[in-house]
């Protein structure tokens, strides 16, 4: 039997709190029912071991080096003590205070979050991964060093936590074991937001100590104010692969097309995830040919950031997340462009439209809309002409979180998939109770050492759980399957699911965007726009 | 007199708490928007929809539905209905306690109504002339052993259910189990005191009476003396614990789920906005270069501060 995680286990000097096996986690259905389908699940080396703080899971997301000694031990906890202090303060941290602080006081611990948490069921209901636990540990820290409530109170409390390198090390990494998907805030009757404090334990973390996933800052935000885009694609590069881009449209469609970049005044400034340039080039394409034939006056723009929608700072960082939220804007403002439609990305939907709302102002207050909805205008109100027998497939619909659940836009992509794709079929649940993918909050482009591993085995595993369970009636590997996810970072998950477990190989499911599948269904492209390899 | 002394500070206690934690709420700055849906007071909020789902969702007038938040708070207030959807097991014993508290509540404004009738003439007895007495006496009646037996059940339920149910018990603490074996004390000694002493709660209708007229008290039977004198207490003590949620899930939801408010040129929440940046940010990380979060967000042409300006 498995040893239980106590609370106060999180500050304990031991190599690791858990040991996760395929045997504990949740069972796939078929054909993943057989743990002999199933890869195992990575180790680190023993070099990884002693150069990074593996002590939580030995799974390592962050990479903590080891601190050399006592003094940079207090160091750490000193900052963090700081920190800590800073982000219960209205001046620092105005942006989230009072949705913290009524999250942090009033938690009745019931665990009705923990029978909605995709990570902690796929798990096999490891203690550490309850959303629960390290809200848990983060309230003990919270009332026993800022507070300061006395020994009597703490003891009555339960407030057994010590803050020492271990438990900083183990929370730094812990705040990475959840995709922020918020299925737990929606399941809390009093509307306390797990989610919420484990990013902004995620920001003190980031603001206060400089500790972050690479991927993320350094190779995330960092690199996108600096060079463009969290890809490292250059304004002088872009230009590059729009060419490219140009001539693969010519090569699908017959029709020379010229991709409008940097045009002043044009109607519509379409912002898109810049991974979809490298990675799925085939949805700029679509977008392309879409907008062209419903006649709309768009236009990319090849200004530094101006060309990447994604917004990490959403996920770890208030201040990476307002200069680049501003810096989307003033590129739109620059253009003068009438409003920005946010392309098939589900974070920089939630960040450009919902959560940066209340930092843009004045001129820089351009509206913004996802494109959804302009899609269902342009399907559903017949501006573009609809075949749907080109689309005679089983299709199934992935909500990605920020865009259903955080932002409320659940028909469109429903309204398009009913029209176009006659074997449209739901996941259950959908809509906004759906389950994430597994690669939110980030982990979609997190994947050293053994990160992608856990990803791909314990977060998306409820996902790839759905997405099978959708294809159940129709096991003929013969039989080709779509998986429409309309986010990039959703996509990319995706991919590394049915990778990993070879799904595409041998069950032909296969996995792309909502335009792709409008566009395939067009009746003036006359050669399938989906390649199926 | 010393328990209508302890009666008056105890409520007048729970008050004061109860409004300065409110008021503490209510003054945090504004936040970024944070909703998560279905957002009860939108046009589709049935399945989750919210009005970014309409093409230039900013050129349209936006319906706000007040009754869809009212339906969903009497969903959740009086049915607790989301712990039923997802925790059955919590809500079997959840529900009648907090039943039980609302209809202690109730009982407690029947009791005034009772004293009030009674010192206009009115007898609110079994046998009184008045119709009016006599429902209002059975009303109470009922209500208040209903409340009894329900927040008894129910406290001592979910006593058991956190030290039964190992998910409940590892992050069930000491206070945890006081706060609900006083929740039990409140009910259980409510319903001695109406077997025992007080089968038409007319000592306790004395007692509200002279607590409204300041007059001194009669003499009542020791169980009632007990559950007066544990309630008070446990009235006073109420709002320093996190069983007071209520006042926090007004504001977890209205100022949090639900605020879906977005922000338009010249709006008071964007002269809000620009009083926030002007607060100094001293985040220490190598990458906050900047000092206050108008350097993250310079004024703007027809920003509210530039035309303060």
């Amino acid at each position: 039997m498995r040893k239980k995680v106590k609370l106060k286990d999180i500050g304990k000097q031991a190599e690791q709190l858990i040991e996760l096996k395929c045997e504990d986690l949740m069972p796939l259905p078929h054909p993943l029912d057989r743990l002999e389908s199933q890869p195992p699940l990575k180790h680190l080396t023993d070099e990884q071991k002693l150069q990074y703080d593996t002590s939580l899971d030995g799974i390592v997301a962050l990479g903590i080096p080891k601190p050399k000694n006592i003094q940079q031990e207090e160091e750490l906890i000193k900052k963090f003590l700081s920190g800590l202090e800073k982000l219960f303060s209205k001046e620092n941290n105005w942006t989230f205070l009072q949705p913290l602080i009524l999250s942090i006081e009033n938690c009745a611990r019931c665990q009705n979050c923990s029978e909605v948490c995709p990570v902690y069921l796929s798990s096999g209901k490891q203690e550490i991964y309850r959303p629960t636990f390290r809200s848990e540990v983060f309230r003990k820290l919270v009332r026993k060093y800022l507070k300061k409530e006395g020994r009597l109170l703490s003891t009555i409390r339960g407030d057994n936590v010590e803050l020492n390198w271990a438990t900083l090390a183990r929370l730094a990494e812990l705040a990475y074991r959840c995709t922020l998907c918020r299925q737990c805030a929606q399941a809390c009757p009093i509307g306390v937001d797990n989610a919420l404090i484990t990013r902004e334990i995620r920001k003190l973390f980031s603001q206060e100590m400089g500790i972050a996933p690479r991927e993320l800052h350094e190779l995330g935000t960092v690199q996108q104010l600096k060079v463009g885009s969290t890809t490292g694609i250059t304004p002088k590069a872009l230009g590059n692969i729009i060419n490219f881009i140009e001539e693969e449209i010519e090569e699908k469609t017959g029709k020379r097309m010229k991709i409008p970049v940097d045009k002043k005044g044009a109607e519509i400034l379409l912002i898109h995830n810049a991974g979809e340039f490298l990675s799925w080039p085939e949805n700029i394409e679509a977008f392309a040919i879409l907008f062209n034939a419903a006649s709309i006056d768009w236009t990319l723009s090849s200004e530094l950031v101006g060309y990447d929608a994604v917004n990490y700072g959403v996920w770890y960082d208030d201040v990476q997340l307002v200069k680049i939220a501003v810096r989307h804007a003033q590129v739109a403002k620059d253009l003068k462009v009438k409003k920005i439609n946010v392309g098939e990305c589900g974070h920089a939907h939630k960040a450009l439209i919902v959560v940066a709302d209340r930092v843009l102002t004045g001129d820089l207050n351009i509206p913004r809309e996802s494109v959804l909805p302009l899609l269902e205008d342009l399907v559903c109100h017949e501006k573009i002409r609809i075949d749907s027998r080109k689309n005679n497939f089983p299709v199934t619909l992935h909500d990605p979180c920020n865009i259903v659940r955080l932002m409320g836009i659940v028909e469109p992509q429903r309204r398009i998939l009913r029209k176009i794709c006659p074997q449209f079929r739901e996941m259950t649940p959908h809509g906004v109770e759906n389950y994430c993918c597994g690669g939110g909050s980030g982990f979609a482009i997190m994947s050293s050492m053994n990160f992608q591993d856990w990803r791909v085995q314990v977060s998306g595993r409820m996902k790839l759980k759905q997405i099978l369970e959708a294809f159940q009636d129709v096991p003929n590997p013969e039989i080709k399957k779509y998986v429409c996810a309309p986010c990039s970072n959703c996509k990319g998950q995706i991919r590394d699911l049915l990778n990993y477990y070879n799904i595409r190989e041998k069950y032909n499911i296969h996995y792309g965007g909502l335009v792709e599948l409008i566009v395939n269904a067009m009746v003036d492209i006359e050669k399938p726009f989906i390649e199926w390899e | 007199m010393w328990l209508q002394i302890i009666t008056y500070l105890c409520i007048l206690l729970f008050f004061i708490v109860l409004i300065l934690k409110a008021r503490r709420y209510a003054r945090y700055p504004l936040h970024l928007r944070w909703e998560l849906y279905p957002v009860a007071h939108e046009e589709h909020r049935t399945y989750g929809g919210s009005y970014m789902q309409e093409p230039e969702w900013w050129a349209r007038s936006r319906k706000k539905s007040l009754i869809g938040e009212i339906m969903f708070m009497i969903q959740e207030i009086f049915l607790f209905r989301g712990c039923f959807m997802r925790s059955r097991g919590l809500w079997f014993v959840s529900y009648p306690l907090h039943m039980g508290v609302y209809l202690l509540a109730m009982w407690f404004f029947l009791l005034i109504c009772g004293a009030v009738l009674n010192l206009t003439g009115v007898p609110v007895t079994v046998e009184s002339t008045s119709v009016i007495g006599r429902i209002t006496y059975w009303v109470t009646v009922v209500i208040g052993v209903l409340s009894f037996v329900l927040g008894t059940f129910g406290s001592i339920g979910l006593v058991v259910q956190r030290l039964t149910k190992e998910s409940l018990r590892v992050y069930s603490s000491i206070a945890d189990y006081f706060n609900l074996i006083c929740l039990a004390a409140v009910f259980g000694s409510g319903l001695c005191a109406w077997y025992l002493n007080d089968r038409g709660f007319g000592d306790m209708r004395g007692y509200v009476g002279n607590l409204i007229t300041f007059n001194k008290l009669t003499d009542m039977g020791p169980a009632t003396t007990i559950h007066i004198t544990l309630t008070a207490l446990f009235i006073a003590y109420l709002p320093f614990t996190p069983m007071i949620h209520f006042v926090a899930k007004y504001f977890t939801f209205h100022n949090v789920r639900w605020d879906d408010e977005p922000n338009t040129r010249g709006s008071r929440l964007e002269r809000q906005l620009e009083n926030l940046f002007k607060q100094p940010i001293t985040w220490s990380a190598p990458h906050i270069e900047s000092k206050k979060w108008s350097q993250l967000v310079p004024r703007r042409e027809g920003s509210s501060g530039s035309e303060a300006k």
